[in-house]
């Protein structure tokens, strides 16, 4: 069998703030994560327990005052420590691509949706035209699902739904073919049936695109449904990793275990009843 | 109370409501209609003839997406908005038809507990301040009564001198629901009480809900837009979208044989925690990983 080359690795990966006084705590506690090309690896964990820092860290986007202080992140076997700030920005929406979670604080409210997708696309293609990055903008648009784009695009990110505005999002993470699209908590902000929406759109990216994914979320229905892999962290730690059949059929560490116990009756095709 | 145990969640399970229980909570072709905005002034018709009704002990799970209109309807029935059109009556008296201390004293009667634990409480106040405040408003204050509330709840006398920041979610969303329970409510109406909680906290603040329900005979709408969790906790579902009652019914029959398009729809749209039923909801990519213990191809997401 043979594997291709992690897309992703992170290697006993440590993240600590420092306080006003001088004091230094430890958020994340060496963790090690793989990612190869093209699959889904969801970091599933409750509030706190680091893994959005663990991502923000391997696109060089720590809050101010968090910093890494330990391990090695590699993104195509190139250490992300060493990059300037420059490369940095190539690495980033080019790469990588990134989707939040709240897509309002992710667009510029007063700049027009499209005009803000066709900038990733010539942030990384600065040789394209004006006229181009705008068609390649509104074709980003309607590939994730949003119709009439050319004229929608005039819009801004308040005209816009939420689901709209996530699929802008998702537009500009596609926008330079990346490699792996790291996703927090996509759909977390939106309602059912326009997350049902998202997941598809986000499905077909990744078909069109071969991007690996990591999606950072604490709904295990989401991570049953897109897993390939599983790391449950707790605490700034991984406590268990796996494939999604060996985290859903065989959970080893107890707090795996309570994660899944937590769930809630599911519909259809079960038939246990609630009031029985 | 610690917030996170490592222990697997037990899920209580409620005590069905009698049939023949009295009605507590009783809406009748409510409409709710705003002035609309910008050049066309189209009205908006926020609610549009909504009729449910609630009894006594139990929860009818009130579903809808944003924009279906149910803060509106919560909103209406504490007074907040004035019906355009309809009837409300809780307790058997109309709230519009009362003013002053007998307006008050029914409003005393049906409480609510909000969503977000961050925003609902006031970061300046002690727990202890933030449970007294609707005692001392009555003119009932009562330090042993604040301690039993909390331990209602699951909290200790230690927290009575700590304030919001120094809680998590779940223990905030308890203070929450001690204060609404000060005055002896006997509805509670619960908006979303449990989504911006981490999943086992959310089990626990269920289990926490289902006893107090039993305890104090309450009557609980549960306004959310996690149809697994309304199932959970409700005798009967109501579904809303655009300002209307879509569907109602008993939650295993909406469960099981929804009626209506758009309840399928919901149903269908639950990420289903269980890797052997893929469905397409979520694109339905060839999984690459092979597993003898896989369907043999993806099991659609609803019947």
């Amino acid at each position: 069998m043979s594997t291709p080359a992690p897309l992703l690795q992170v290697r006993d990966l440590r993240i600590a703030t420092t306080a006003p006084d001088g004091s230094v705590r430890e958020l994340v506690h060496g963790v090690n994560l793989t990612v190869n090309p093209g699959e889904v690896l969801c970091l599933v964990g409750e509030s706190g327990s680091g893994k959005s820092l663990s991502m923000l860290a391997v696109l060089g986007l720590l809050p101010p005052g968090v910093e890494v202080t330990g391990g090695q992140i590699l993104v195509d076997g190139v250490d992300v420590a060493g990059l300037d700030e420059a490369e940095l920005r190539v690495l980033r929406g080019g790469r990588v691509g990134m989707v939040f979670q709240d897509p309002m604080t992710a667009l510029n409210p007063v700049k027009r949706v499209g005009n803000q997708v066709a900038r990733a696309v010539k942030v990384h293609q600065p040789e394209l035209s004006v006229t181009a990055s705008r068609a390649r903008a509104a074709e980003l648009l309607e590939q994730v699902g949003v119709r009439d784009a050319a004229e929608r695009a005039r819009a801004y990110p308040h005209q816009w739904s939420g689901g709209m505005r996530q699929r802008a999002v998702i537009a500009m993470a596609i926008a330079n073919n990346p490699g792996l699209l790291i996703a927090d908590e996509p759909t977390t902000a939106l309602d059912v049936t326009v997350q049902a929406q998202i997941m598809r759109v986000l499905a077909e990216a990744r078909r069109d695109t071969g991007a690996a994914l990591v999606m950072i979320t604490h709904d295990l229905g989401l991570v049953a449904q897109v897993a390939d892999r599983i790391c449950i962290m707790r605490s700034g730690e991984i406590v268990e990793e796996g494939t999604v059949w060996d985290i859903f059929d065989h959970p080893e560490h107890p707090y795996t275990r309570m994660l899944l116990s937590s769930i809630l009756g599911v519909p259809a095709t079960d038939t246990e009843g609630v009031s029985a | 109370m610690s917030d996170t145990s490592t222990g697997p969640i037990e899920h209580l399970t409620r005590t069905p409501v009698a049939a023949d229980a009295p009605v507590v909570l009783a809406v009748d072709d409510l409409a709710v209609t705003f002035r609309g905005s910008g050049r066309r002034r189209e009205p908006v018709r926020a609610v549009d003839g909504v009729s449910l009704s609630l009894r006594r002990g139990e929860t009818l799970g009130l579903v809808g997406e944003s924009g279906s209109g149910k803060s509106t309807l919560v909103r209406t029935l504490f007074g907040l908005n004035a019906p355009t059109r309809g009837s409300i009556r809780i307790l058997d008296q109309d709230p519009n038809a009362l003013s002053g201390r007998d307006l008050r004293r029914l409003r005393n009667r049906m409480q609510m507990v909000f969503q977000d634990p961050y925003s609902s409480l006031n970061p300046r106040l002690t727990t202890h301040d933030i449970v007294a405040e609707p005692l001392r408003l009555m003119g009932r204050y009562d330090r042993d009564r604040v301690v039993q509330l909390l331990a209602d709840v699951g909290l200790g006398e230690d927290v009575l001198g700590r304030r919001p920041a120094q809680f998590s979610g779940g223990q905030r969303q308890r203070i929450g629901i001690a204060r609404a329970l000060a005055l002896n409510p006997e509805i509670l109406v619960l908006d979303e009480p449990v989504s911006a909680l981490d999943v086992s906290v959310q089990a626990q603040v269920i289990n926490l809900l289902i006893r107090l329900q039993e305890q104090h005979g309450l009557s609980y709408l549960f306004i959310a837009h996690d149809l697994s969790v309304v199932r959970h906790l409700s005798d009967r579902i109501a579904v809303m979208r655009a300002g209307q009652i879509v569907e109602t019914g008993p939650a295993e029959r909406v469960f099981h044989q929804p009626e209506d398009a758009y309840t399928r729809e919901l149903l269908a749209a639950i990420p289903i925690p269980d890797p052997h039923r893929r469905g397409a909801l979520t694109g339905a990519i060839p999984h690459p990983l092979q597993h003898p213990g896989a369907a043999a191809g993806p099991v659609s997401a609803a019947a």
